[in-house]
């Protein structure tokens, strides 16, 4: 997946084992993701407000035992980061109840580089859908509203400078 | 003649726009630019280092391109007049000194030390100048006086200034508004016969329009204060030069629609921040003080926060002020039709800011009361013995209406306060026969022990009435249901094996809380079905049942339920037995 300069998205990983760090640094910055990482959640709560990430992939290691507070401070700063946990299949079960607070997905360790590809970009085609969605919404709504000004104001020019009845 | 004018203005228009290009791109290139670097932050939005420098060179432009129209202008293209000429050159000079210092990283200058010395500025403009507001007529006042009017206008002066320096939040906003205010103000002075500031409003706005091919998203320039100060006070002096260059009078609307959205974004913000503040309980004066701190709630960010991009967030309210700066020019065409375009154009604003959730407050508020009446909060219901299947879809439902809450079996039994106040057992002596008659037709067991305790509750209890005939009377029902902790109970049988259990349970729940007991069962017992006389408590649904059709079976019952004046009257009628089934 190739990203232009223009839309590239911002990425930032929290892991405490350097070689997931490693893995998705060398596999994200590959295809065109800008990625931070840091190493504690206490850092990448710092990161994120400074910087807004589009996505976030949390190791379920960095998750506090009430991931509520957590998850609400990344809510605060950017209202819909999309946040993927990273866990091992027997920590999976783990995160199930968490999924509700605004986690999209959970990838599987060790990763299957195919299978993260496709998700981050199903997912950054989500997000996009829903922001274009959100938009035409918006500026039919708009476009509505301030018909009949318009209107009046075309109505005006026509009959100044064509003759219109 | 007037067809050169029109060619000259537009040769100014785009030597504005080319010199303000070139100059930025010309220090882009230089590592001057490095004085200015603005970081991400956790109030900004933009996430890499961007130079603040885009509004040193709109005022150096501006500058030249003044100095360029005053002396080699072509003959019969006509001149700014002195004051305009004046007023500008004093503005930008002033703005680009206190802008500087406030764009560099290398100098500080303090947030209040800025706005004295705007004020000052605003003050020198009033004064110095002469350009003040020359009357104000609004709701049937007239404001006259030449002190108040002085004021007014460095209030006008510095708040539209401050306000556009607000608004430049996103890529490429602060600039598009500008422009379209600018364009609106050039046509008002035509209409006002003003040709020179008319042409001074098209070559600010060339000047805007040159340096916004450099600050559309993603931006490699910012505006900076230098810009947005210097932009916003020039507009809030033309408006009020265009209110002196009318002779006839102006409408107050005309001049709030062409700054139409720079006020109203950061008059909504700071009511909003009052009242945020005010119903966090800080009192009046701390309340005052929450409106002025910045915060990361404004118009623009709410629509990138809903997942815009800039360049779509830019759009949308491009959109908006500019319907605003046709209403304010319709509003100087047809002033007949004034109050039409002021009415229609302020629905517009309120509908708009409902669909960006400003009002949610108060729309939660009116829904709540809507729903749940005046001081209630939500009717809570206690699920009893819920199996998984039973809890996710009962979370799951989207209803507003009723809260749940989830216990077990045993941990009634273990904690007999766990149903909120524990209650005395406060029942008519025909109660006896309720319970009797339930397990009267059951042949296999009879809960004797209950009654008797029941019974010698009933006899204990100091509260109770012997009336000589064997009838007690006692703390009605109502009482008892304004003090219970659930609206209803749902008792969950997982098998048949369970409904004799369950039965006692809701025979408990019912006379020590008084409240609605449902009892979700796979065969509605025969005794149940039989028995017309049976008291009317205990309601049996059959499983399977549809969820959305329990609840609204419930919200049906409840409110007669929660109607604590019939409670009593209902305990006394016959048996209903529903079977919520689609």
């Amino acid at each position: 997946m190739r990203f232009s300069e223009k839309n590239r998205p911002r990425l930032l990983i929290i892991s405490k084992d350097q070689s997931v760090r490693n893995d998705l640094v060398i596999l994200l910055s590959g295809c065109g993701y800008f990625v931070d990482y840091v190493e504690t959640r206490s850092e990448g709560i710092t990161k994120f407000r400074n910087f807004k990430h589009a996505i976030v992939i949390l190791d379920v290691q960095a998750l506090p035992r009430h991931p509520q507070r957590m998850l609400n401070l990344f809510r605060v700063h950017k209202k819909n980061p999309i946040i993927l946990i990273a866990a091992h299949r027997d920590e999976e079960e783990q995160v199930y109840p968490f999924m509700k607070l605004g986690i999209f997905d959970i990838v599987t360790l060790p990763f299957k580089a195919d299978y993260l590809y496709f998700v981050l970009k199903r997912l950054v085609e989500h997000s996009r859908l829903t922001a274009q969605n959100e938009f035409v919404r918006m500026y039919i709504f708009i476009i509505f509203i301030t018909m009949p000004i318009w209107w009046v104001a075309i109505w005006f020019f026509a009959r100044k400078f064509h003759g219109f009845p | 003649m007037a067809q050169s004018i029109v060619i000259h203005t537009i040769i100014l228009f785009l030597l504005s726009a080319l010199l303000v290009f070139d100059c930025i791109w010309i220090l882009l290139k230089t590592p001057f630019v490095y004085l200015f670097k603005d970081k991400p932050g956790m109030r900004k939005i933009h996430q890499q280092t961007v130079p603040r420098a885009g509004g040193i060179c709109v005022a150096f432009s501006f500058l030249v391109i003044l100095f360029l129209w005053n002396y080699w202008a072509p003959a019969g293209f006509p001149r700014l007049s002195t004051l305009l000429y004046d007023t500008s050159l004093f503005i930008t000079l002033c703005i680009l000194a206190i802008g500087f210092f406030d764009d560099s990283t290398t100098f500080l200058i303090v947030n209040k030390a800025k706005f004295f010395l705007e004020i000052l500025v605003a003050a020198e403009i009033v004064y110095f100048f002469g350009i003040q507001l020359p009357e104000i007529r609004m709701f049937g006042l007239v404001i006259a006086n030449r002190t108040v009017l002085a004021c007014l206008s460095i209030f006008w002066i510095v708040g539209i200034s401050n306000a556009v320096n607000i608004i430049d939040g996103i890529d490429g906003l602060a600039g598009t508004i500008t422009t379209i205010s600018f364009l609106t103000v050039g046509i008002l002075f035509l209409y006002a016969n003003s040709i020179d500031a008319a042409i001074l409003c098209f070559m600010l706005s060339g000047v805007i329009v040159g340096f916004l091919f450099h600050n559309i998203s993603p931006a490699r320039v910012f505006l900076g204060d230098t810009g947005s100060l210097l932009l916003g006070m020039i507009l809030s002096v033309l408006l009020i030069y265009l209110v002196g260059a009318h002779e006839t009078g102006f409408s107050a609307a005309t001049l709030f629609f062409v700054a139409g959205f720079p006020i109203i974004d950061v008059s909504v913000a700071m009511i909003r921040r009052f009242f945020r503040s005010f119903f966090a309980d800080k009192g009046i004066y701390q309340s005052m003080r929450a409106m002025t701190v910045a915060d990361s709630e404004h118009t623009h960010h709410r629509l990138v926060y809903r997942g815009l991009n800039h360049t779509q967030s830019v759009l949308i309210l491009a959109t908006f002020s500019a319907t605003l700066c046709i209403a304010a020019i319709l509003i100087r065409l047809f002033p007949g039709y004034k109050y039409f375009f002021e009415v229609y154009s302020a629905i517009i604003i309120v509908s708009f800011l409902y669909r960006l959730n400003y009002f949610d407050r108060f729309t939660k508020a009116i829904r709540n009361r809507i729903h749940h009446g005046n001081k209630k909060g939500l009717f809570r219901i206690g699920v009893v013995d819920a199996d998984p299947v039973l809890y996710h879809a009962m979370i799951n439902y989207n209803q507003r209406k009723f809260s749940m809450e989830f216990i077990s079996r045993t941990e009634i039994n273990a904690n007999d306060s766990i149903l909120g106040v524990q209650l005395q057992p406060a029942m008519h002596l025909h109660d006896q026969f309720m319970i009797s008659s339930i397990w009267d037709h059951d042949t296999r067991q009879i809960p004797t022990a209950l009654i008797s305790k029941a019974m010698e509750a009933v006899a204990e209890d100091p509260r109770m009435e012997d009336d000589g005939f064997g009838n007690f009377s006692g703390p009605s029902y109502a009482l008892q249901a304004q003090n219970r902790k659930y609206s209803a109970v749902l008792i969950n049988c997982r098998g048949s094996h369970e409904v004799e259990e369950k039965l006692i349970l809701a025979v408990r729940l019912l006379t020590e809380l008084s409240c609605m007991v449902i009892i979700s069962v796979e065969e509605i017992p025969v005794s149940a079905l039989l028995n017309n006389g049976m008291r009317p408590q205990i309601l049996f649904i059959k499983k399977p049942f549809y969820i959305p059709i329990f609840f609204s079976e419930l919200n049906q019952v409840s409110k007669e339920w929660n109607n604590w004046k019939n409670v009593e009257n209902l305990l006394k009628e016959t048996t209903v037995l529903k079977t919520c089934k689609g």
